[in-house]
């Protein structure tokens, strides 16, 4: 019986030690392990991610105040309030990344091109034809803007402000970001100066 | 012998495959080599299998009652059922050990699964981490405190299982408790993940997220449940007494609390990074910490096990674990500065950090509760102890702010709230907490603490109501939904929100629970002859008699006891007291007649030959809210945990 355990034992620990070392032995069993290199972030460009981070939050947070003006905790005037900045930031990130060459969707919010592309189509489709610009395509960043946020949405699960229905045109229009005409920097509301190259803003 | 040849050997390979897992892990995530990670990775699930075999192996043993193994003839005896048999693998040292060794185990082996395609910069830190743990188990396990370790002349009969081990609270509470305690080690695992690789994006705490509430459920559910095991068992009337190992518990749930609030804040503001590694690190060293307290003898409690040597291994490996994490911290603090400030004191970041701040008050109230009598016996020659009445002076006050709390963070929007809007939010809880509280004081309720406990529950019942009757008739107004759809639709959609309301609600009603039955208790003690009776609070209670019962564990005497109200018999109670054959132990089994308004307890102190008995009674109200509560925390826990697409209804296509 005592040689039996034994051999049960060192059979069991044998097992375990062979699987433990397989890999070693056969690095093809180790395929996955590792972040692929070409589709991973590199970690070294701290910048990029970031700027993704800060995507995020910014996505975030403008799903939030929806909410919250939503469950009636922010007035009309305070919900511009917000909602001005909170839209300028999420466009002058986009712009930022833009400028890095981050293609649309990269992590962390992880959407396809696709779903992207058939966001964007459906906002155009809806959308009124808005005056030109003598800027580099602020529209496009702000339907941009609003397409990432509705995949952004589809991408947690919740429908906006998980309420009611996606913002009507009217409600997306309402608090229109600013651009400087010199720079294209995403300004608030507010500003008389553009903060990127201190032009005066009309 | 097999069982016991493959119990031995299985611990002993699993302490090698952790230690080169540990290496292999590490080197390879910082020389990249992808055969050593998945070398360190199948070292993990080794440990696993073998630990679970292990595991099975003692319980098979117990089982089968094989006395050569000392764990099993000090636990167990021939008249011990099946069921405590089993438990039995968690009673004693060696096997609670072993039961903490496995859960971790079992949570890596679950991680290594789940992140097979995700987190791969976070993956080899994360195994290292929590076989590191499990590394410091196993080296108890196979050196200082082996369940495996054989008798040279087995008994002939086993000296069986705590006679207050013996009860199915005892059975369930401490694996529910350890599922949280360990449960923690996963969070904390990938926050090391995060600083050691430098990937220090919300992922892992997104990742995370339903692993520290899974570990703070069963915590909380943990420590009910032994409050429930206590107010059964051990005949005293209460659930909870400041015990060393309650607080040792409590400690990891209160600064758990903290985390799951503040990592919010995290998540949509990108601020509180540092405050939050430091809040999980310090949850992982409480709970190593409370786990330390249970096994090193340093205090004298209901819970500890026997007196052992190994108590400083703890606090060894305790400041190991954490130095490293925080000299990983401040090693990444560049990279851990937040991205925005705090915009208002009016906003729900605000509220968040000052629930923190209580939740942290508290428990540093607590340790240095619990850890004084050490501290001045090593500093003074002196074992001061320190007992409710310290505990209860400064967490009742603190304890009142965080209802508080509980009711007016929802009520805040994020970033700022303007004045006109926090009037507006504001007014109608507060109407309902006044309204109670007046028509509470107009009944006759004085107690200072008691009132504001129930007002404040009040204001957080009518935060609640009020949240929800916006989210629902917003649903009503925009999709048509009738009442009860849109609350179901609210809650679903919005689980995270909604389901932390639910538990907000089971706080509620479990502070009044406490509140009342603790201002309110009434106690007294006599000594009745037969047909005599005594009053309480409006309630007689009337001696009528005594059998006896013998069973193969214990012999017991029942004392039968009539209850009175307004001159009605109400129903029995039958205080029953023991003796347990092996180990030779008396009990007292309290008699409780359960009821919403309040539970009588009645304890049969003891018999005279002369036909009197001695009664402890007491009249506890809404103690059984305490439970009621617990059930709504666990609702809405699990409303939290739900993945998020269930219970939602799907749109009709056009």
């Amino acid at each position: 019986m005592e040689i039996l355990g034994v051999i049960i034992a060192t059979g069991a620990v044998g097992a375990a030690f062979f699987y433990t070392i397989l890999p070693i032995m056969r690095p093809q069993t180790a395929q996955g392990v590792l972040p692929d290199e070409d589709s991973a972030q590199p970690l070294t460009d701290r910048e990029v991610t970031r700027l993704l981070m800060e995507r995020e939050q910014a996505y975030k947070n403008i799903m939030d105040i929806e909410f919250d003006k939503e469950m009636g905790k922010l007035s009309d005037e305070d919900y511009d309030q917000m909602m001005t900045p909170a839209r300028a930031r999420a466009v002058g990130v986009l712009r930022r990344l833009d400028a890095r060459g981050v293609k649309e969707g990269m992590a962390p919010v992880r959407i396809s091109e696709r779903e992207a592309a058939e966001a964007a189509a459906r906002l155009e489709t809806k959308r009124p034809p808005t005056e030109k610009v003598a800027i580099e395509k602020p529209h496009s960043l702000d339907e941009r803007l609003e397409a990432e946020i509705l995949r952004y949405r589809k991408q947690v699960g919740k429908s906006p402000v998980e309420l009611a229905d996606p913002p009507s045109d009217e409600q997306a229009k309402s608090p229109k970001p600013r651009f400087c005409a010199s720079c294209g920097n995403a300004v608030s509301q507010t500003d008389n100066f553009c903060a990127a190259c201190g032009r005066q803003l009309s | 012998m097999i069982a016991i040849q493959f119990g031995h050997y299985s611990l002993l390979a699993s302490l090698v495959l952790a230690v080169f897992g540990i290496g292999a892990c590490i080197f390879g995530a910082i020389k990249r080599r992808a055969d050593l990670i998945a070398a360190g990775r199948n070292a993990a699930i080794g440990v696993f299998w073998l630990v679970s075999g292990a595991s099975v192996a003692l319980v098979y043993l117990l089982m089968v009652r094989d006395y050569r193994v000392e764990y099993v003839a000090g636990h167990v005896n021939n008249t011990l059922n099946g069921f405590y048999r089993f438990s039995a693998f968690w009673g004693g040292q060696e096997g609670s050990l072993l039961l903490w060794l496995l859960l971790l185990c079992v949570y890596a082996f679950v991680v290594i699964r789940q992140n097979r395609h995700r987190n791969l910069e976070l993956m080899p830190y994360v195994t290292a981490t929590l076989m590191a743990t499990a590394l410091f188990f196993l080296v108890i396990l196979n050196f200082v405190t082996p369940p495996f370790d054989t008798l040279a002349t087995p008994p002939a009969d086993g000296r069986g299982l705590n006679p207050l081990l013996q009860d199915w609270g005892m059975v369930i509470h401490p694996p529910n408790l350890y599922l949280g305690y360990v449960g923690f080690a996963v969070p904390f695992a990938f926050c090391i993940g995060a600083l050691a690789s430098g990937k220090l994006d919300t992922d892992w705490i997104t990742s995370t997220r339903r692993w520290t509430l899974f570990a703070w459920f069963f915590n909380g559910v943990g420590i009910l449940l032994g409050g429930a095991w206590a107010y059964k068992e051990l005949g005293w009337g209460g659930y909870w007494a400041w015990d060393p190992v309650e607080n040792a518990s409590l400690m990891p749930w209160l600064v758990g609390t903290a985390f799951l609030h503040s990592v919010m804040i995290q998540e949509k503001r990108g601020m509180l990074k540092v405050w939050n590694v430091s809040l999980i690190i310090i949850t992982y060293a409480l709970t190593i910490f409370g786990t330390f307290l249970t096994r090193s003898g340093i205090i004298s409690s209901v819970h500890a096990f026997a007196d052992s040597s190994f108590g400083w291994a703890f606090l060894v490996y305790l400041l190991v674990a954490v130095v490293i994490s925080f000299g990983l911290m401040i090693w990444r603090l560049p990279e851990l500065q937040s991205e925005h400030e705090m915009e208002s004191f009016f906003s729900r970041e605000a509220s968040f950090l000052l629930n923190n701040v209580v939740l942290m008050g508290i428990t540093f109230a607590v340790f240095w509760g619990t850890i004084f009598p050490v501290v001045s016996e090593a500093v003074k020659g002196v074992k001061v102890t320190v007992g409710p009445p310290f505990f209860n002076q400064v967490n009742v006050p603190i304890g009142l702010l965080l209802i508080l709390l509980c009711g007016a963070g929802p009520l805040f929007a994020w970033r700022r709230t303007s004045r006109k809007q926090m009037n507006r939010s504001f007014v109608y809880p507060s109407v309902v907490a006044v309204g109670a509280l007046v028509v509470l004081m107009l009944f006759g309720v004085h107690h200072v603490y008691a009132a504001l406990a129930f007002g404040l529950s009040a204001f957080v019942v009518g935060t609640i109501v009020l949240e929800y009757w916006r989210g629902i008739s917003s649903r009503v107004r925009h999709q048509g939904e009738r009442i009860v759809q849109a609350a179901w639709e609210l809650t679903m959609r919005n689980k995270r929100r909604f389901g932390g309301y639910i538990v907000h609600l089971g706080m509620a009603i479990l502070f009044v629970g406490v509140a009342a039955s603790s201002a309110y208790q009434e106690v007294g003690e006599v000594r009745l002859r037969l047909g005599e009776s005594f009053a309480l609070n409006g309630v007689r209670m009337r001696y009528e008699g005594i059998r006896e019962n013998t069973t193969p564990q214990y012999r017991s005497a029942f004392a039968r006891l009539g209850v009175y109200r307004a001159g009605y018999r109400i129903g029995e109670v039958e205080p029953e007291k023991r003796l347990y054959f092996t180990p030779p132990q008396p009990t007292t089994e309290p008699g409780i007649r359960r009821g919403a308004r309040s539970d009588i307890y009645a304890v049969f102190a003891e018999a005279d030959p002369d036909g009197t008995a001695t009664f402890k009674f007491m009249v506890n109200p809404l103690v059984n809210w305490v439970w009621a509560g617990g059930v709504v925390f666990t609702l809405g826990s699990i409303v939290c945990f739900l993945p998020e697409r269930w219970g939602r209804r799907r749109k009709k296509r056009a």
